[in-house]
């Protein structure tokens, strides 16, 4: 057991250095160095994460998000991966430069992760109180018997009925939305500062997923560990992120609080998404706005703004040189040309005073109901 | 589970019903009369060939045991379904008929084989697993790597060599050229020169050959099946090293099917390997069928199929009741993931 190695220091114990974050994540590049070329899987992501913190990261299928949180969780395959540039440091600690064993010291510990189908990830053949216990037995020396209590407990705690019927269960006998709660049980049990949820509601019922989401907030409030909610749902991260990350090709193209991605927004592709969120509680008539085209390849990836070709507002310029992020005060990035167009994104930015909460939860705000009563 | 098991079982008996009446009916269109040919090249006695058919209860005879004649003087055959009926009847009191040839009933016979074929078949169940299963492991964690091709060569070679052709290279190589292993026979003999379990090496090496090669292929594209599975990304986002999660949570996911393939492999091992046997002159039933046949010892070969139909079902009885040991889904009788 790792517990035993003399050598072994808890990281989560240590100290934040002085002016730093949780978790910094710098100009992270990871390219897959296949047989067709090279694909820009992870191209230049950067982000700041503290304790209690909720990141949400949104984008479309294959636009990086899932990628770079197994790139900073170490588990892409190395090769055909290859770090190219930039750097991860979690408590001060540059991640990707610790070697494969310290690594799983950090993994499960440190930094949890949960993954979006409950169904085919828990492992078929073992008991839910052997999965749910491993890393406690691992990271903590638990023995058996402890690791199976405290199993129960954590299962209790995830608002699993009978708990301790159901710690000797298999996973096909829970549900979905029960087996993510088996997940989540499972990534809290070693007390992670840093829970990374990827797609964790994508594959669960409508109904369920606003219960999951509400057990991964109840459980934040309890242990004040930070959260990244890796979603293409705007709408799921709207009313539980403090920080909204948009990736697209592989690139953040904007970062900001969720109110300055929600109301200041400076790209057009967050644009496009927050267009796209459906608004039936405001008009069951108006048709849903889509972003036209499909992402571009990964591979061959266009000289300018890789959103160029989709942008309804693209100019010459779109299409021969990369943006560079434009950053506010605040620290609210946009990868647009003409972020600090304040007239450009006045007379195209979408009237967002009634896009966001319309969420999975559907708990209207003030905002919403205001304009609802505007519109009438 | 017990409901399972007894429908399996009940599942043998239009199986078992169904082998043994082709081949009762089978033996009636081969050509060859069994009890001429136990005379041989000979010709035989008119009385003595009338006398046996009777002793092997081939004619009708009346109260006295005499043979019944029609008006042309020859015996009349007892009818097929009567036969056949007899032979059921005689199969449920524990009697599989007399040998034709050797004149010995076919149970003692068996009872005198078996051994044999069973011994074989362990060795070569053992050595088909641990190299199997060993070699398909070592390919699919190194894959790609030196001994991934090594292990899908030979186990392509191994695939393509029929068995016979196998035993004899070994036979040669080993035993002509240098010495080292016993040709054939099962030892046990006076003047032997090779301790007995030397003699199993070859013949056990042989039966397993085609089947361990399977076995390694077979292990090798489900363990790296399961190793994408998600369930692995979430043991290795727990923390746990690489050998742990393949120990761990790949293995036991990796096995089933392979367990399978060696468990009904098990059943026709037992079941007498004609070729090996033949070729490593082995005394087991396989090699006994295979006289039997060429001689029309037709009682042999009807007993030899039904203990192989007995095995064969017990055996496959048991790998699927062991699925429920490896996989719970199975155990619980649960439909796969439903959602």
């Amino acid at each position: 057991m790792k517990k035993n190695d003399k050598n072994y220091v808890d990281l989560k114990t240590q100290p934040i250095p002085e002016g730093q974050h949780l978790l910094e994540v710098d100009d992270l590049k990871m390219y897959f160095h296949t047989e067709d070329g090279v694909v820009h899987a992870v191209d230049g992501v950067s982000y700041t994460l503290d304790r209690g913190e909720t990141l949400g990261v949104v984008g479309e299928s294959g636009s990086g998000k899932s990628v770079t949180h197994m790139t900073i969780m170490g588990l892409i395959p190395m090769p055909p991966g290859k770090i190219e540039g930039g750097s991860v440091k979690y408590r001060g600690h540059s991640l990707l430069d610790m070697s494969e064993e310290e690594m799983q010291h950090v993994r499960g510990n440190d930094i949890a992760m949960i993954f979006q189908d409950p169904m085919t990830s828990l492992n078929p053949v073992y008991k839910i109180g052997k999965q749910v216990g491993e890393g406690l037995r691992l990271h903590r020396g638990y023995s058996k018997q402890e690791a199976l209590k405290r199993a129960t407990e954590l299962l209790d705690l995830v608002g699993i009925p009978q708990p301790e019927k159901r710690v000797n269960e298999y996973p096909h006998q829970f549900s979905g939305g029960m087996r993510q709660r088996v997940m989540i049980a499972m990534a809290l049990a070693c007390d992670p500062d840093i829970l990374i949820a990827d797609e964790p509601t994508t594959a669960l019922d409508v109904t369920i997923q606003a219960q999951i989401i509400e057990l991964m907030q109840e459980m934040q409030q309890k242990n004040g560990n930070a959260i990244v909610m890796i979603t293409h749902d705007l709408g799921v991260v709207a009313d539980m992120a403090d920080k909204i990350m948009v990736m697209y090709a592989g690139r953040p193209v904007e970062f900001g609080t969720a109110d300055e991605i929600f109301y200041e927004s400076r790209h057009p592709y967050t644009w496009g998404l927050i267009r796209s969120i459906p608004e039936q509680a405001v008009d069951e008539k108006k048709p849903l706005t889509p972003i036209h085209g499909n992402p571009p390849s990964l591979v061959n990836l266009p000289a300018g703004c890789p959103f160029a070709p989709r942008c309804p507002y693209a100019q010459d310029i779109c299409h021969t040189e990369r943006p560079v992020h434009h950053t506010r005060p605040s620290g609210h990035y946009s990868a647009c040309h003409f972020a600090d167009d304040d007239e450009f994104v006045k007379k195209n930015a979408p009237d967002t005073s009634r896009s966001r909460g319309k969420i999975a939860t559907g708990t209207p705000d003030t905002l919403d109901s205001t304009s609802k009563g505007g519109e009438a | 589970m017990g409901k399972y098991i007894l429908k399996r079982v009940l599942q043998f008996i239009p199986v078992f019903f169904g082998v043994t009446l082709i081949l009762f009916l089978l033996q009636n269109v081969v050509p060859g009369d069994p009890i001429k040919m136990i005379a041989g090249d000979k010709v035989l006695d008119p009385a003595v060939e009338l006398q046996m058919r009777v002793s092997y209860d081939l004619v009708q005879v009346d109260e006295n045991g005499d043979p019944i004649l029609d008006e042309n003087g020859d015996p009349v055959p007892v009818p097929l379904p009567e036969r056949y009926v007899n032979y059921i009847v005689d199969l449920f009191h524990g009697d599989l008929g007399r040998s034709y040839q050797r004149k010995l009933p076919v149970t003692d016979i068996f009872a005198d084989k078996f051994p044999y074929t069973a011994r074989l078949a362990v060795c070569a169940i053992i050595l088909e697993a641990i190299m199997g299963i060993g070699a398909g492991i070592i390919s699919a964690i190194k894959r790609y790597s030196f001994w991934d091709i090594l292990v899908t060569l030979v186990t392509s070679i191994m695939v393509s060599l029929p068995a016979f052709w196998l035993g004899m290279l070994l036979q040669l190589f080993f035993g002509v050229y240098l010495h080292v292993l016993p040709l054939s026979g099962a030892g046990g003999g006076v003047a032997s020169a090779y301790p007995e379990w030397m003699y199993y090496i070859l013949p056990a090496f042989t039966l397993a050959s085609v089947s361990m090669a399977y076995s390694a292929r077979i292990m090798r594209s489900q363990l790296l099946d399961v190793m994408n599975q998600d369930y692995i990304r979430t043991a290795r986002a727990k923390g746990l090293s690489n050998r742990s999660v393949i120990v761990h949570h790949a293995l036991k996911n990796a096995l089933i099917p392979v367990v399978t393939y060696i468990g009904v492999d098990f059943g026709s091992m037992l079941s007498g390997a004609i070729l090996t046997e033949t070729v490593f002159n082995w005394p087991g039933i396989g090699y006994e069928i295979y006289r039997a046949i060429t001689q029309r010892d037709w009682p042999i070969v009807m007993g030899g199929v039904t203990i192989i139909i007995v095995v064969v079902m017990v055996i496959n009885l048991l790998v699927d009741i062991s699925y429920g040991f490896l996989d719970p889904r199975i155990r619980f009788g649960a439909p796969k993931d439903k959602s």
